[in-house]
């Protein structure tokens, strides 16, 4: 075990907290000097992304159990550590996060108008909280970055947002909060169980999570976590803040959002709703999938249906987190069924690069039509050729073309879905389909002319993708064509990992189908709560 | 020896109360009213330095470093009592004596500023806060029923003067009378309370009674109706004093009336009082009867929570939306008596006296903002007067939001660890659901804070509405340039403490664990 394996440098935290030093030169040489303030900006978050690619270099991939871990006492009365370090699937999530800070800060150069420098804080505040979430080995760690998060992303909507900003910022906001808390109790109720039947007192999630914990508890407390993580990915039916946050949010924010964090409630799945209560979890599989099939079906059908281009974006990241969600929760339904996890995982990642993309491609197109309505676009390509060309990549790689990433996670996310049912996986196929429907109507309705005549010009000359645009969308371009083409790379991080959930996790298979099913279980425990 | 021993347990309120009438002979021989403050300031000091220095441990500050370093290790000396066991001490009480202290200062510094701003006296203000903190102390101290409601009332009649403090002004007088009337009332009610436990054990020592009430369970005449009449007045006086549903009708009209400065002061410290007072009583001399008085306490803060949160909701004015949050916030810290009294042990009291200094911290950095704001433009405390103050008043806007998600819970601020340490005691003590509707509850106030950040943040100020003075202020801000140096030192000082101990709270948490540790069998 590696638990230990302090090297000197704590590279770690240095990446998580590279940004709020640079919140502190911003505040110190910044002020009122926009040129100062951007370049601190881009240099702490290169900096951090440079020390994510070196960490992923140092990472010891066939190597179990956390990495890199760095451990100090926090708070002593309660047994509360500072606690860093990844494993796998962290360490990629760390390394995507890492890589949209860069593009979000490039591609926000001259996006903000009004207090500038705010937005520009609140994006470095945001990444220390994003890493955090990934990083943090102790639990109230976990909790406190999960939180903290919360409040800049909160500004980013809600000073910088469109029209409706406020009633978005404050329904997301409420939405996670209410997830938020709800797994706190249950953080509370699993660390004094342990300390009730272990006499220690520990936060520390991988000794949380060797724990077994008695079937009271685990329903509802994997109950309690999972509505926060659902909230987060989001699952149907509890995604309607999406829209409205993606819409509304500016586009630095809707890449964040879209890119790292719906990316944490599938990680919190994986993190602790399967390693802590795997008996629930195998319990609750087939509501999961289900939920999640409904979720891939109906973000797709919505997604067509829709007249914005920023909202149709934002439901196709419903229908595309279904992925993730019926992938991980297949995978656990049958021994030996690591595909559909890695699987998600992959799209986790693949949706981050591929989304964040067309998330700047609709902020671009924006700032050059002033419109999001796909009705008023419209042979945008002859202009914009560079801008178009773009789009039609990142369209190919949501659509799930072979070769680019989407392809990979999607078919190892269903193929995870086949093995545990095969009619669920014809249904979530048929997801694919539709994704490759409104994608490519998509990009008919914008950049072509499909109304036949040409004299739908715009009344103003269109400049197409100017250097920093297009240096934002590169790096992109290349992890998306390397996912696709090279998938193993990022594989090979995740085998591990993967495989020491999973083994958590089969010692449940065979006790669900005898036990009661996951709803009497439920309702036994809620019982068990008064 | 054993007055030795009642001065010495009694000293912290004694330099308090010393302190009280230095400041009013003062006033009316030196006519540098500035002084006041510091003098009072000086008197509660001094007052949070004695109750540190009585542990035995008093080596040239070395204690005092100790409180902020590594928590107060309290070791060496036993708890003692004093005046035939009316009064004792013992770690439950400094921790007490100092938040007291501690509050009191910070409400000096606030009040400064205020009272020259409306011309008010500022002697009389200083003594009366001064005798009101020595009521608390004595509360804290108190192990005898009469003592304690002695220090009760000490701390009552005081606090209604100041409610009423600028005299001129209706709603200040209003706010006042109001209080008075139903503080009076819910004094007599508890006094015929306690009277009942007195007449069902016959002693009137927290102690005695204990004895007597195990006397009676042991007799078989527990269950006995009288009993429970006793302690449903004893909770019910305990509900008026800090605002409990039903008992809180009072609360928003004498928040919003009565001087910002002392609002701020009596939503901290009065209810800080309450609830150690209170905590004491029930914990030591009634703990084990905790069937008699917890499910009434249950229902009480579950009604405390709900309506306080859900009629925050509808404010626009800040003052009644504070007094309602702090409704809600009585809730929450009730939650910590029921789990004390369900589980026995005295982790949910040490969430309480966690709670309280979170609590204090961010209600009072919370009014200081107000005060601030209102001394620098006129201010009529609704939410629209807010708009655009993040553009406006930048620093003074980052404080307010972080005391609004202070107030709401979330990390890293002190707000957060209250609710976490009590939520933690609620839930060792099997009571879950109660905590699944504390933190519903947590979300549902979430709006009401967070709407105030959407104000100063996501809305524009509305051209000349700030410059269209109400006309009391227009007339009262012509005098003197006013020291409002101490608001915003103040101000600062909480949104320090609120981040801080945000950060680091293991100091802290140990003083509130260590305060319980000689408490048991007081």
């Amino acid at each position: 075990m590696s638990w230990n394996d302090q090297i000197g440098f704590p590279v770690l935290s240095v990446i998580t907290f590279l940004p709020l030093a640079g919140v502190i030169a911003i505040l110190l040489f910044g002020r009122g000097r926009p040129q100062v303030y951007k370049v601190i900006a881009l240099v702490v978050t290169l900096a951090a992304f440079a020390l994510s690619v070196w960490m992923l270099v140092v990472f010891k991939v066939s190597q179990a159990g956390m990495q890199l871990a760095e451990s100090v006492s926090w708070i002593a009365p309660l047994n509360i550590r500072y606690g860093m370090g990844v494993d796998g699937i962290a360490a990629l999530l760390v390394f995507l996060t890492t890589l949209l800070g860069v593009v979000v800060i490039i591609a926000s150069w001259h996006y903000v108008k009004d207090r500038e420098m705010g937005f520009f804080i609140s994006l470095l505040l945001l990444e220390v909280g994003m890493v955090g979430v990934f990083c943090a080995t102790d639990l109230f760690l976990f909790y406190v970055f999960w939180e903290a998060m919360l409040i800049p992303m909160y500004f980013i909507i809600g000073i910088w947002g469109g029209p409706r900003r406020i009633y978005a910022a404050i329904k997301f906001f409420l939405f996670t909060l209410i997830g938020s808390l709800l797994m706190l109790l249950a953080i509370i109720a699993v660390v004094y169980y342990v300390k009730d039947h272990t006499g220690t007192l520990t936060f520390d999630i991988q000794s949380l999570s060797r724990v077994v914990y008695s079937y009271h508890l685990q329903y509802w407390a994997f109950l309690a976590f999972f509505v926060a993580f659902a909230i987060k990915v989001p699952m149907f039916p509890v995604h309607t803040w999406l829209p409205d946050a993606h819409v509304e949010a500016p586009t630095a924010g809707s890449v964040i959002l879209a890119g790292v964090l719906l990316k944490m409630g599938g990680y919190g799945m994986l993190r602790f709703c399967l390693p802590f209560f795997p008996d629930a979890a195998v319990a609750f599989v087939p509501w999961v999938v289900g939920l999640s099939v409904i979720a891939i079906i109906y973000g797709a059908l919505v997604a067509m249906m829709q007249k914005d281009l920023k909202k149709l974006v934002a439901y196709s990241s419903v229908s595309h987190m279904g992925f993730v969600t019926a992938g991980i929760f297949a995978g656990i339904a049958l021994v030996g069924n690591a595909a559909g996890v890695e699987g998600a995982i992959l799209v986790m990642l693949s949706h981050g690069f591929l989304t964040g993309a067309l998330f700047l491609m609709v902020g671009f197109l924006y700032e050059r039509t002033h419109t999001r309505e796909i009705a008023e676009m419209g042979t945008l390509g002859k202009p914009l050729p560079v801008l178009a060309g773009f789009f039609l990549f990142f369209s190919f790689g949501s659509l799930g073309l072979p070769g680019l990433s989407g392809f990979v996670g999607e078919f190892l996310s269903l193929y995870g879905v086949f093995e545990y049912s095969r009619w669920m996986a014809a249904v979530a196929a048929i997801g694919v389909i539709l994704a490759a429907a409104y994608l490519l109507w998509m990009f008919q309705r914008t950049m072509y002319n499909d109304r036949g005549d040409d004299e739908v010009k715009p009344s103003f000359p269109l400049k197409d993708l100017g250097a920093r645009e297009i240096a934002s969308l590169v790096p992109l371009v290349v992890f998306v064509i390397w996912l696709g083409v090279y998938p193993r790379t990022f594989l090979e991080f995740l085998h591990v990992p993967v495989q020491t959930i999973l083994d958590r996790v089969t010692p449940s298979l065979s006790d669900a189908s005898a036990g009661m099913g996951a709803l009497a279980q439920l309702v036994d425990s809620v019982r068990g709560l008064f | 020896m054993e007055l030795n021993n009642s001065v010495t347990v009694l000293l912290p309120g004694v330099v308090v109360a010393v302190s009280a009438v230095l400041v009013m002979v003062v006033d009316l021989f030196l006519r540098r009213k500035d002084v006041l403050a510091w003098l009072a300031a000086a008197g509660l000091l001094c007052g949070a330095a004695v109750a540190i220095g009585q542990w035995g441990e008093w080596t040239g500050g070395a204690a005092v470093w100790r409180v902020f370093t590594g928590g107060l290790t309290f070791g060496g000396r036993e708890a003692s009592a004093g005046f035939a066991g009316m009064i004792g001490h013992d770690h439950f009480a400094v921790y007490a004596v100092v938040l007291f202290c501690a509050i009191g200062v910070l409400a000096v510094m606030l009040s400064d500023e205020y009272l020259a701003r409306r011309g008010a006296a500022r002697g009389e203000f200083y003594g009366l806060l001064l005798l009101i903190v020595t009521g608390m102390i004595g509360m804290a101290i108190s192990t005898d029923v009469i003592a304690f409601f002695v220090s009760f009332e000490l701390m009552s009649l005081p606090t209604y003067v100041l409610a009423g403090y600028i005299w001129r002004d209706e709603r200040s007088s209003e706010a006042s009378l109001k209080y008075f009337v139903t503080g009076a009332f819910s004094s007599a009610i508890l006094a015929f309370g306690l009277a009942l436990l007195y007449a069902a054990t016959g002693a009137t020592s927290y102690a005695g009674i204990a004895a007597g009430l195990a006397r009676l369970q042991a007799g078989g005449l527990a269950a006995d109706g009288f009993l429970v009449v006793a302690f449903v007045l004893v909770v019910t006086g305990f509900a008026f004093k800090v605002s409990a549903v039903p008992f809180h009708s009072w609360a928003p009209d004498v928040y919003e009336g009565a001087p910002t400065p002392v609002t701020a002061f009596m939503a901290t410290a009065v209810k800080a009082a309450a609830f150690v007072g209170f905590a004491k009583l029930f914990f030591v001399a009634a703990g084990a009867q905790w069937a008699d008085w917890g499910h009434v306490m249950i229902v009480l803060a579950i009604l405390t929570m709900v309506v306080g949160n859900v009629l925050a909701l509808p404010q626009r004015n800040l003052k009644r939306m504070l007094a309602y949050s702090s409704i809600a916030h009585a809730g929450y810290l009730t939650l910590g008596l029921i789990a004390a009294g369900k589980s026995g042990d005295t982790v949910g009291v040490s969430a309480i006296l966690f709670y309280l200094a979170a609590y204090a911290l961010m209600n009072l950095g919370a009014f200081g903002v107000l005060i601030w704001i209102r001394a620098r433009r006129s201010y009529d405390y609704s939410l629209d007067g807010l708009a655009g103050l993040g553009r406006g008043m930048p620093g003074t806007a980052i404080l307010m939001a972080l005391f609004m998600v202070s107030l709401t819970g979330i990390p890293p601020t002190v707000g957060f660890w209250g609710k976490f340490y009590l939520f933690t005691a609620v839930i060792q003590a099997g009571l879950t659901w109660l905590a699944i509707v504390a933190v519903v509850m947590s979300a549902v106030s979430a709006y009401y804070y967070l709407r105030v950040v959407w104000y100063m943040y996501f809305r524009e100020a509305e051209e000349g509405a700030a410059a269209e003075a109400p006309a009391e202020g227009a007339a009262l801000e012509a005098g003197a340039p006013s020291p409002q140096a101490g608001v915003a030192g103040a101000v600062v000082i909480a949104g320090l403490g609120v981040l801080i101990v945000g950060l680091l709270p293991g100091p802290l948490l140990d003083a509130a664990k260590g305060a319980l540790r000689l408490l048991v069998g007081g």
